[in-house]
């Protein structure tokens, strides 16, 4: 703990794999609507969460994310219709095993949030933040 | 080695009052791959493009990305602007400063250093970007519809008449659906045979159209503009080309005299020969033989039609025969069936006589029905003084696996209630309802007329049951409104009951590759917004089949379905974007992981031989006439052999290679060169 | 013996079987390897027993024509898997099932006999006798066991033409995943540690991925090398994303068959997130590996109700 607010200076990097026509839209809209959250957030664009591979989210880690989210349509509204389902069935399984091989499992966060989600985009950016701020900076996969 | 050119803009304050705008184009200008670097007002304005376009010539630039608002908003915009450059828009990608940074941040350092590493991601992906080109498909320009109610019929004639050929399928030996079976109509009470009729008739005669009635479709394959469709045309055992639909057989038919055989247009109140023409009206007006009822076919004895044919047009050695049709469009228009009889015991439709369905009494009611118009009791033959409606038979019905409204029959049971009033004088309606949703045009009017006007008592309530008393019915329910029981002694009761799926709804969406709902109605591909396509390109939805609906919506949908298919003949390709899925075919093993993930049925097995025929190996194939590039294939290749263009494993690793390293520090701009600027 | 014998004998006639899948005796002590009769007197060679461990799907494919082949539960789990997968055709095999009471662990019979010069051995019911230079000794099998045998469920093949012997039922099985709920329990930073210690060590040989029948990829997801999906150097970072997607490309695919963990020279502990993957596709998705050609691989599809209590 003590180690961790020496480092005033360390800002967690959270990376968001996100579909286009759901949660990017949302934030879109975050946008609009002029809510705040903090800067520390960067999404990377993918037409469906379907199309993120674990992979990538490995990538991130090593990169140093320290905090990976995917977020996308919520049932019934992907805009491929299964994207959705197929990334949740994929995700829930890696997920299993980021945990099993010792990931704090706030460190990966999945959610659904729509187009006309942007109040919910901007608070759970808020809470990924604080949440990783909290465990400090994510070791392991890069060193 | 690429030629990045980074355009950075303000948005007039939109972006520049949160983001320092020059410090990122300046910051940009250090990247690798970067070549050219400014920062400019109003990108989307026209100078703004001419700017990246001059650029673009000028600097001999090979991509382009351009920091400003979300893409959602403006790709499509600078991606043409490109084009118009002779530029492969495809190379032009955006990084979101406004409603990703500017709008949502306050702190000027942070959103400043946050752009410059949302550009800094977007010029990485752009490096790795390759041009691409839109693909095309060729079309062929028929269409089919499968179905010939009313939806069907409409969708029919607004394809041929906007000049494209029209295969019409139907199973029944006529076309007109349900409407046909159908008296008067709300909300304007006018006759459905008058209305339809014509129509059924154009369709006959449209030079655009084949009719391919008694038929059904067999099989289906090949994908958007490209479909091969196989028809049975079931065996009429009358030639059609002969046959001068005198009707003379269908007098003589020895068959249904005795009520053995009843006819199914008529809801089975009516008997008929074993061969006939479902209805006068009938389209074609060409009669069938019905195999299973024919003595003929059961005995091998018989051959009245053929001896009375001067036609000489029967012929019973003819078999089914399967017809293929190439098309490049289908709609799918086939309907509805009612909720069965014995489904619903508790109200005692299909054993008390005097218990009938909506449907029924639309038949009873039609001058050409059964009872010639008049209204009857089925078991006794004399007209009834009291009426009883019960609405949502079935609909809104857990109990039963119905969990949605049927949507007609508000309307229909009023109209049934004001003709009630109309053709038996002195009879009185009383309609036992849960609600009242009369929610189109002229139908809340409607319904009033048929309370104020035409004398119809609504009793808000369930029916709980119905036994007989002497020769009467007696109807218990309780009125929720006044809370008390009542009691109505009918001598005749009218069931609305429930619209259900086609029987065999499920099996045809297999043979179309189009999804289905719980309740075996075909889904749409997006409820608002694409209300009549299916998820397989090229195949539409009009009419009941959807879900229920009244004969506006239905003939509305079949026009809105009509004038999809017009869009997709109305040019010789079919332009889709390039950013689809494709396989690696030397590393693919064939395993099809993929293909159960693609929504779109776009993955296939396909043989790779060598010159001599030799099957070598298989793999996937993905049909870039289908793929929509949701790219769920590329995360299921284990081994990577799917790449999805546009967003390829190379462009996103170097969109998150980019943190490895952050921007911790930038040059502020100082307020005197911003506002020279 | 006799059994397989006669069996591969009558087969061997057939015009439409072009050979026979099995095991011979190899030349080290406690070795056979695989082994294709092609004619009668070829079947006179085939042996079936305990130290028959390798996995002899891979070898079907090497085969135009038809093949039969002798197939353990494990193999037949196996079989299952790629026959799902698309990557044999059935109407090209012959299955033969052999029922399995256990397989039996080359390393740990080798350490038994601590370093003695091994002339012959034979395995009679549930002893394996073993002919020194001068003298002979006898184990009991049962303390000899592969791994994953003692708790295995699957004694009888799950698939097959023609069986031998009658279909087993197991009863009173260890509990098959202790080990990864032990490991389950462990603090994140344990976890953490257990593992990169683990990963540290890997050779990055492959040595898993090529015995794997089920890793058949062309091109394994660490060789794609443009882009780089994973640096090919040997080190914690890289090392780790090999595991951690290894590991997932074998869930709901993976049929335990253990050979990774035997074929890894470092003793890196794949089985126990081979097991990870399979509980957890158990646990949500109701599916274990192995079973039924006839259903999609359940990371290909996905049911509207799957749990998604994680999702926010
Ligand atoms: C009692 C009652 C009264 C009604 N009154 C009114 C009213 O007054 N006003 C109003 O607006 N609406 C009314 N309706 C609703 C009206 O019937 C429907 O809106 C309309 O008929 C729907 O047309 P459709 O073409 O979608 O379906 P349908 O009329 O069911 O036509 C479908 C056609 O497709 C054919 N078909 C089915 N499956 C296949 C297949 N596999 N291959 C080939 N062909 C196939 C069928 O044989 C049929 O010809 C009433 C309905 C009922 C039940
Ligand atoms: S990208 Fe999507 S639509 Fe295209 S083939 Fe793959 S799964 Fe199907
Ligand atoms: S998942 Fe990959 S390897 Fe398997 S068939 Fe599809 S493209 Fe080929
Ligand atoms: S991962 Fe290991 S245990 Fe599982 S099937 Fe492959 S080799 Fe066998
Ligand atoms: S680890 Fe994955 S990519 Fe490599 S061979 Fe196995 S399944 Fe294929
Ligand atoms: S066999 Fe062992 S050492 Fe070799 S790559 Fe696999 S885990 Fe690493
Ligand atoms: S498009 Fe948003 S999850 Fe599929």
């Amino acid at each position: 703990m003590e180690e961790k607010s020496a480092k005033t200076d360390w800002e967690p990097r959270i990376v968001g794999f996100v579909c286009n026509w759901c949660t990017y839209a949302g934030a879109d809209l975050a946008g609009t609507s002029r809510l705040k959250y903090p800067p520390n957030v960067r999404l990377i664009r993918l037409p469906c969460t379907g199309a993120i591979d674990p992979l990538f989210i490995v990538k991130a880690f090593q990169s140093g994310a320290d905090a990976v989210l995917v977020s996308g349509c919520h049932p019934n509204d992907c805009h491929y219709t299964s994207g959705n389902y197929h990334a949740r069935r994929k995700l829930t399984v890696f997920k299993d095993l980021l945990e099993f091989t010792g990931l704090d499992p706030k460190r990966f966060w999945m959610s659904w949030i729509s187009a006309s989600e942007g109040q919910k985009f901007a608070s759970f950016m808020e809470e990924i933040v604080t949440e990783t701020k909290k465990l400090g900076p994510l070791k392991g996969y890069n060193n | 080695m690429a030629n990045i050119g980074v355009f950075v803009c303000w948005c007039g304050s939109n972006i520049a009052q949160t983001v320092d705008v020059v410090a990122v184009a300046k910051a940009a200008s250090e990247f690798k791959d970067v070549v050219y670097s400014v920062d400019y007002k109003y990108m989307c304005s026209s100078p703004g493009q001419n700017m990246m376009i001059d650029a673009i010539k000028q600097h001999n630039l090979d991509g382009v990305v351009i920091a400003s608002c979300s893409p959602r908003m403006h790709e499509s915009t600078f991606r043409s602007a490109a084009v118009l450059a002779g530029f492969n828009p495809y190379m032009v990608e955006m990084a979101n400063l406004r409603e990703h940074c500017s709008w949502v941040h306050d702190n000027r350092e942070e959103a400043t250093k946050k752009a410059i590493e949302l550009v800094r991601m977007i010029v990485a992906k752009v490096a790795r970007n390759a041009p691409l080109n839109k693909i095309y498909v060729p079309v062929t320009k028929r269409a089919l519809v499968i179905g010939g109610g009313i939806a069907g019929i409409q969708a029919a004639l607004d394809i041929a008449n906007g000049g494209v050929e029209v295969i019409m399928v139907e199973k029944e030996p006529s076309i007109g659906g349900h409407m046909s079976q159908l008296d008067e109509t709300f909300p304007t009470l006018d006759c459905s045979q008058c209305i339809l009729t014509p129509r059924m008739v154009e369709v006959a005669t449209h030079k655009n159209i084949t009719l391919y009635a008694y038929s059904e479709v067999d099989s289906v394959e090949g994908f958007v503009g490209n479909f091969k469709v196989k028809i049975k045309r079931k065996a009429k055992c009358v030639i059609e080309e002969l046959c001068t639909g005198c009707g003379l057989c269908t007098q003589k038919c020895p068959v249904g005299k005795k009520g053995e055989v009843m006819n199914e247009f008529e809801v089975g109140m009516a008997p008929r020969p074993a061969i006939y023409i479902p209805f006068p009206q009938a389209v074609p007006n060409i009669p069938v033989i019905d195999r299973e009822n024919c003595t003929y076919f059961k005995t091998g004895k018989c051959g009245v039609c053929a001896k009375v044919c001067v036609a000489k047009a029967i012929d019973f050695n003819q078999k089914d025969e399967i017809v293929e049709e190439e098309v490049g469009a289908i709609i799918v228009a086939t309907g509805y069936d009612l909720y069965p009889k014995d489904s619903y015991g508790e109200y005692g439709y299909g054993k008390f006589k005097d218990v009938i369905s909506g449907l029924e009494f639309e038949r009873m009611v039609s001058a050409s029905g059964p009872t010639k118009g008049k209204v009857l009791r089925p078991s006794n033959g004399k007209p009834p003084k009291n009426v009883v409606f019960i609405k949502c038979v079935g609909s809104r019905d857990e109990k039963h696996g119905i969990s949605y409204c049927s949507k007609i029959c508000c309307m229909y049971t009023a109209k049934h209630a004001m003709l009630l009033h109309h053709k038996c004088p002195g009879a009185k309606a009383y309609i036992f309802y849960m609600d009242i949703r009369a929610t189109g045009k002229g139908y809340e009017e409607f319904v009033k007329r048929a309370m104020e006007e035409e004398g119809a008592v609504y009793i808000r309530g369930r029916v709980s049951r119905i036994y007989k008393r002497k020769d009467h019915l007696v109807v218990v329910g309780a009125d929720t409104l006044t809370g008390k029981p009542v009691e109505v002694e009918a001598d005749l009761v009218v069931l609305a009951t429930a619209i259900i799926a086609k029987d065999g709804a499920d099996k045809l969406a297999q043979i179309l590759k189009i999804s289905y709902d719980t309740h075996n109605f075909y889904n749409e591909a997006h409820p608002k917004l694409r209300p009549v396509e299916t998820n397989t390109a090229g195949i539409f939805l009009a009419g009941c089949c959807q879900a229920p609906k009244d004969i506006p919506d239905s003939v509305s949908q079949g026009s809105a379905a009509a004038s999809k298919a017009l869009a997709l003949f109305s040019k010789k390709e079919l332009e889709r974007e390039p950013l689809i899925s494709r396989v690696n075919e030397e590393f693919c093993v064939g395993c099809l992981a993929c293909q159960p993930v693609c929504p779109y049925n776009a993955i296939e097995e396909k043989e790779i031989r060598d010159r001599k025929g030799n099957l070598i190996k298989k793999v996937a194939h993905i049909n870039e006439g289908l793929c929509m590039g949701c790219g769920a294939c590329a995360v299921t290749c284990r081994s990577g052999c799917i790449i999805l263009e546009g967003f390829t494993n190379n462009q996103i690793f170097e969109q998150i290679n980019t943190f490895e390293n952050l921007i911790s520090k930038f040059e502020p701009t100082p307020e005197e060169t911003v506002a020279k600027k | 013996m006799e059994d397989i014998i006669n069996i591969a004998r009558e087969l061997i006639k057939r015009d439409d079987i072009e050979a026979i899948i099995g095991y011979e005796k190899g030349r080290a002590p406690f070795q056979t390897v695989p082994f294709f009769a092609r004619t009668p007197e070829d079947c006179d060679k085939l042996i079936m027993n305990s130290l028959c461990v390798n996995n002899l799907v891979s070898y079907i494919n090497q085969f135009s024509g038809k093949v039969a082949i002798f197939v353990k539960p494990c193999d037949a789990k196996a079989l299952v898997g790629l026959l799902q997968e698309h990557q044999i055709e059935r109407e090209k095999l012959h299955i033969i099932g052999i029922n399995c009471q256990g397989a039996l662990n080359p390393k740990k019979l080798r350490n038994a006999i601590k370093g003695r010069m091994v002339k012959d051995w034979s395995i009679n019911g549930d002893k394996i006798k073993v002919y020194y230079e001068s003298g002979e000794e006898e184990f009991n099998i049962k303390d000899f066991l592969l791994d994953k045998c003692p708790a295995c469920d699957t004694r009888t093949p799950p698939i097959y033409d023609e069986l031998l012997g009658d279909e087993i039922k197991t009863a009173d099985l260890p509990e098959l995943l202790a080990r990864v709920k032990e490991l389950e329990k462990l603090p994140a930073a344990e976890k953490q540690q257990y593992w990169n210690e683990h990963f540290e060590r890997c050779l990055r040989c492959y040595a898993c991925v090529k015995i794997c029948p089920l890793c058949y990829c062309e091109r394994c997801f660490v060789e794609n090398a443009s882009p780089q999906w994973i640096d090919k150097s040997n080190n914690l970072k890289s090392n780790k994303a090999f595991h951690l997607i290894r590991a997932y490309h074998l869930a709901g695919r993976c049929i335990d068959c253990g050979e990774c963990d035997r074929a890894c020279p470092m003793d890196i502990p794949l089985r126990e997130l081979n097991l990870k993957m399979r509980k957890s596709v158990e646990e949500h998705f109701n599916y274990v590996p192995g079973k039924d050609i006839d259903v999609p691989p359940p990371l290909s599809t996905f049911k509207k109700e799957d749990p998604q209590d994680f999702i926010r």
